[in-house]
């Protein structure tokens, strides 16, 4: 994304092309369902720097694992532009699709789903090197071998089944597996969210060593704000198939802006007991009837800020910048603190006339810190 | 739309200690409980003989990982475990032996008395029901009530849990709800009947965040109000932090720890418990340096290690941790306790220097 | 969003056939039915062996026997013996069920196969393809169809196995469609798998045990359909006899005797039945077993 430090600029405007490695224009993936349109992802933009991390975050229903997969044309994307170290990846014909797959992988969240139960380990992690027509099997054991070492398998594992091993090993599995091609960029969605506490750190330091030794760029999709935190650079946040929230992780996680983006991180448990009591949650609205679509910001009928302003029903907000490289999708970018108010102020008309504490344009984007049990 | 203003920490004096001395009969007493499974390669028991009280309207949590056990002690409670599992021990709610009650009492007790919320709300409700239909049919089997005063009293539950305009939802379908109002729904199903003990299985975790809080907060202001005590089980820590007085902490079908919510985040005694608490990734993880690792995954049931089953990953482990299991040691005065052999070290704030053990993978 | 399944407790689920053979034997019932399908089996290959007699000598002055030690079938109205004119017969038609089964498996599987990796248009024309035929009654298609060629053993099997082949196409192609939701098909496309390669490397292999079990149960419709055909003469002709033809002639001369009906009809209810049982079996040992291993 933006380099930390650059000036600031609309998102969506890419760094000197050496720098960037996946160039993400206005990525849309609709789905048809009978006579509705599923818009998954609605007008999505980005750009991945050579070497580092970005991550997505977003919850169920955010389209962030669609981005992913409508990045690898794993899932056609029904409009837009990914650039991948300046191929478009859309005028790719079948063939060479295939080829340029080599380049650009993917670990799921899911291991033991996304590993063929019938197969034995090696065949698993050899299985892109068969599928790209690497026929001598002398050097794919060879390989196999050495993706066993990079990920801290055991060998003596090759001969085994998926459900012999536990997540975490299988997950292992899954990483050797993207790497057998030797990529340049992997997508990383959700994978260590099946993943039990204890295992997750193993993984996690797995995944940054294998950056480090391997010069890999990351994609990290996540709804773990924390865990995004520690992996990632520069980071997006989603929302109903759009980018509310985007910029360089720091100034994310000091200056946040979005109402969303806020509701995010005051929801996320910490294993603190004083701290979480002490917490001021920033609660978000519960997502009531369907309201009609007025063409709007998505978040208006959960916002504790726009769910009583005319002009987040009626209007979407554009990406704009508010920062070193930091943009938001918001026509009231907040600091904690306002949300807190008009959340509290929601509360006390509980759920009546609109309250009078939120009428007018709140507070727009402060230097204060969020006060959120955050650094 | 229903309105949730921001949480407000909670009185410290209005829940139990974690004596349950303190208030009185316990609503739940459980002795020696293990659930075991006969299968082909010999018996495995992933529940190994574990006991603890629940006081009223005590909160407490019960976390682990896989093969932890926590969710086979829940529906041990619930006498749900059916052959080939077979549970031993004693499960006392109320004073009375559950072992000893037939089908007909055991299902009076269980939604009356004693309740569940599950991880997945769509799987325990009907799907060709209408919601207003489960509730008031959960109602009329614990409370002896009317059709249109049933149906009222599930309104006026639906209210309380948040949802909006609960009359009209009411003739609504399990599908056409979100998630965390299908949780809400189950949890006003449960609490329908005002048992004194809630059991809610991971409740929350197939639920977003932002929801995961909406859902706690409900449960947590409905139980308060309705003095219920609660047994929380999840994976999270977090979660457990935010919402439970005690907790305890289950590995390998043992509880290793039981303590103070306060006094096990700030200072765990058992090593698990402590190696847990440093390898979750939080908000203040260091992202400079490796984040701390439990070497290993835990054991499968089936191929438990000799003596305490966390010595093979654990920093502190002694040629005694490799053969003897350790007895619950306990910590303090309030009940508290841990099961290990270093126990009277640790409590003594002695530092002990971790063991250079296996690097197990 | 998903929370942490109990990722641990994995059960078998490993499917390759020697462990099915283990896991069916242990089954009283199901090791009770592969012996005795294997005595069937067995009985038919090695008929000569079982049998002093000619299953074509004629001997008019022993017509219509009744079971006797030396003719434990009786005989039939050439003075042939019975039981081993069954034996042959079951040659013919265990032959014609085997050969008639494996067509219609490699046709039909890759008629679904196709149909479910392609969809579109694709898939649309060959399922209406499979529809029109399946509509057509099975008794008159095999008539034209062996009006058209002749009811040789060879053309048999091939007409009976494109007859089984539409619903094996149906079925292998909703079992395809399963697998390729799967998240390791996916995982297949992004290393560059070609669609071929995935159906042969990926969904094949899962789709095994269903096709085994349909397997099953389509020899039990080829041996039946062999033997009405037979029975009404569209089969195997003189002096070749299926158990079919047996059954019909057993039925003609039913004044006669009633011997003679009686055992073949027996043993092609016997195969049936015990095919069909088969094929429950092995259901019961592949689904739930793996239903269980992946929720464990």
């Amino acid at each position: 994304m933006i380099s930390p430090g650059a000036a600031p600029a609309p998102a969506g405007v890419a760094p000197a092309p050496s720098d960037a490695l996946v160039v993400v224009e206005n990525l849309v993936k609709h789905y048809r369902t009978g006579r509705q349109v599923v818009r998954a992802v609605d007008g999505v933009s980005f750009t991945i720097g050579r070497g580092e991390t970005f991550g997505l975050v977003g919850e169920s229903g955010s389209g962030k694992s669609t981005v992913a997969r409508a990045i690898l044309r794993l899932h056609e994307p029904t409009a837009g532009r990914v650039l991948f170290d300046g191929v478009d990846l859309g005028s790719l014909g079948p063939h060479e699709l295939r080829r340029q797959r080599r380049l650009m992988q993917i670990v799921f969240q899911d291991p033991f789903a996304s590993v063929n139960r019938r197969k034995t380990l090696s065949e698993i992690i050899a299985g892109p090197l068969v599928f790209q027509g690497e026929r001598d099997q002398p050097k794919i054991q060879a390989r196999v071998a050495r993706l066993f070492d990079i990920v801290g398998l055991s060998q003596a594992y090759a001969h085994r089944h998926p459900h012999e091993i536990s997540g975490g090993q299988c997950q292992r599995v899954g990483i050797a597996r993207a790497l057998a091609l030797e990529p340049s960029f992997v997508i990383l969605d959700e994978a260590v969210s099946s993943l039990d506490v204890s295992v997750r750190s193993q993984i996690l330091n797995l995944l940054k060593q294998l950056q480090r030794d391997l010069g890999l760029t990351y994609m990290f999709v996540s709804h773990d704000l924390a865990i995004v935190r520690y992996m990632a650079s520069n980071m997006a946040v989603m929302y109903a198939g759009r980018i509310v929230e985007v910029g360089p992780r720091d100034e994310l996680f000091e200056r946040p802006q979005h109402p969303y983006t806020h509701a995010l991180m005051g929801a996320i448990p910490v294993p603190d007991p004083e701290r979480e009591r002490a917490k001021t949650k920033v609660l978000t609205l519960e997502a009531g009837p369907a309201l009609v679509d007025r063409g709007g910001c998505r978040y208006v009928a959960r916002c504790p800020i726009g769910r009583s302003q005319e002009v987040c029903a009626t209007v979407d907000p554009p990406l704009a910048a508010v920062g070193a490289g930091h943009a938001v999708a918001c026509h009231f970018p907040q600091s904690a603190e306002s949300v807190v108010a008009a959340s509290a102020a929601a509360a006390a008309a509980a759920g009546g006339a609109p309250a009078a504490a939120a009428a007018g344009p709140p507070a727009t984007a402060g230097g204060a810190p969020a006060d959120h049990a955050v650094t | 739309m229903t309105v949730q203003g921001p949480r407000v920490a909670r009185p410290p004096d209005v829940r139990a200690a974690a004596s349950p001395a303190a208030s009185g009969a316990p609503v739940l007493d459980v002795r020696n409980l293990s659930v075991s499974f006969a299968t082909p390669a010999g018996p495995v028991t992933p529940v190994r003989d574990i006991s603890f009280t629940v006081a009223p309207g005590q909160r407490v949590g019960l976390v682990g990982e896989s093969g932890s056990g926590k969710s086979l002690t829940a529906l041990a409670l619930m006498r749900l475990i059916h052959p080939p599992g077979r549970v031993t021990g004693q499960v006392f709610l109320g004073g009375t032996d559950l072992a000893r009650l037939d089908g007909r009492e055991l299902a009076k007790v269980r939604g009356g008395q004693v309740a569940m919320v599950y991880q997945d709300p769509m799987s325990a409700l009907n799907p060709v029901q209408t919601i207003g239909h489960q509730i008031v049919e959960a109602i009329q089997i614990h409370a002896d009530l009317g059709a249109r005063d049933a149906r009222d009293r599930a309104a006026s539950l639906l209210a309380d849990v948040g949802l909006q305009d609960p009359l009209r939802r009411m003739r609504s379908y399990p599908h056409e709800f979100s998630g965390g109002m299908r949780q809400r729904v189950m949890i006003a199903m449960a609490m329908s009947a005002n048992p004194a003990l809630l059991i809610a299985d991971e409740p929350t975790t197939a639920l977003d965040v932002t929801t995961q809080a909406l859902v706690l907060d409900t449960l947590s202001r409905l139980v308060a109000e309705r003095g219920t005590a609660v047994i929380l089980i999840t994976h999270d820590l977090g979660v457990a932090a935010g919402f439970c007085d005690d907790i305890q902490v289950m590995y390998a079908g043992r509880i290793v720890e039981r303590a103070p919510a306060s006094r096990l985040f700030r200072a765990p005694v058992h090593p698990y418990a402590e190696a847990l608490l440093q390898s979750i990734c939080d908000l203040d993880a260091d992202i400079t340096t490796e984040l701390p690792v439990i070497p290993g995954q835990p054991p499968l049931p089936s191929a438990l290690p000799s003596g305490c089953a966390f010595h093979p990953r654990c920093l502190y482990a002694l040629d005694v941790c490799r053969t003897t299991e350790p007895a619950p040691f306990a910590v303090g005065t309030g009940g508290a306790m841990a099961e290990c052999h270093r126990t009277d070290e640790r409590i003594a704030g002695v530092v002990i220097a971790p063991v250079v053990g296996p690097g197990v993978r | 969003m998903a929370g942490t399944r109990d990722l641990e407790v994995a059960g078998p689920g490993a499917v390759a056939l020697p462990g099915v053979m283990r896991r069916l034997l242990r089954r009283r019932a199901a090791a009770i039915v592969l012996v005795l399908l294997g005595l069937l089996i067995l009985s038919a290959i090695a008929a000569p062996l079982l049998t002093s007699y000619s299953p074509t000598a004629l001997a008019p002055r022993d017509r219509f026997l009744p079971p006797s030690p030396a003719h434990p079938f009786g005989t039939d109205e050439l003075g042939r013996d019975l039981l081993t004119r069954v034996l042959f017969g079951g040659r013919i038609a265990l032959g014609i069920g085997a050969a008639s089964t494996v067509i219609a498996m490699l046709v039909g599987t890759a008629w679904g196969f196709i149909a479910a990796m392609r969809q579109g248009w694709t898939d649309e024309i060959l399922m209406r393809l499979a529809d029109a035929t399946m509509a057509i009654p099975t008794i008159l298609f095999a008539l034209v169809l062996v009006a058209a060629f002749g009811a040789s053993t060879v053309n048999l099997a091939i007409i009976i196995g494109l007859l089984l082949a539409p619903v094996t196409a149906r079925l292998a192609r909703s079992a395809a469609l399963d697998e390729l939701k799967s998240e390791y098909v996916l995982a297949a496309v992004a290393s560059g798998a070609t669609r071929t390669r995935i159906l042969l490397s990926e969904v094949l292999p899962n789709t095994l045990p269903s096709l085994l079990v349909l397997a099953t149960l389509n020899a039990a419709s080829a041996i039946l359909t062999e033997a009405s055909l037979s029975f009404v003469g569209l089969g195997v002709q003189p002096p070749e006899a299926s158990w079919g033809t047996l059954l019909f002639q057993g039925y003609q001369k039913l004044y006669q005797t009633i011997w003679y009906a009686i055992f073949p009809g027996v043993v092609i209810f016997m195969t049936i039945w015990l095919l069909n049982l088969l094929a429950d079996q092995l259901q019961s040992v592949l689904d739930p077993r793996e239903r269980e291993s992946s929720r464990a």
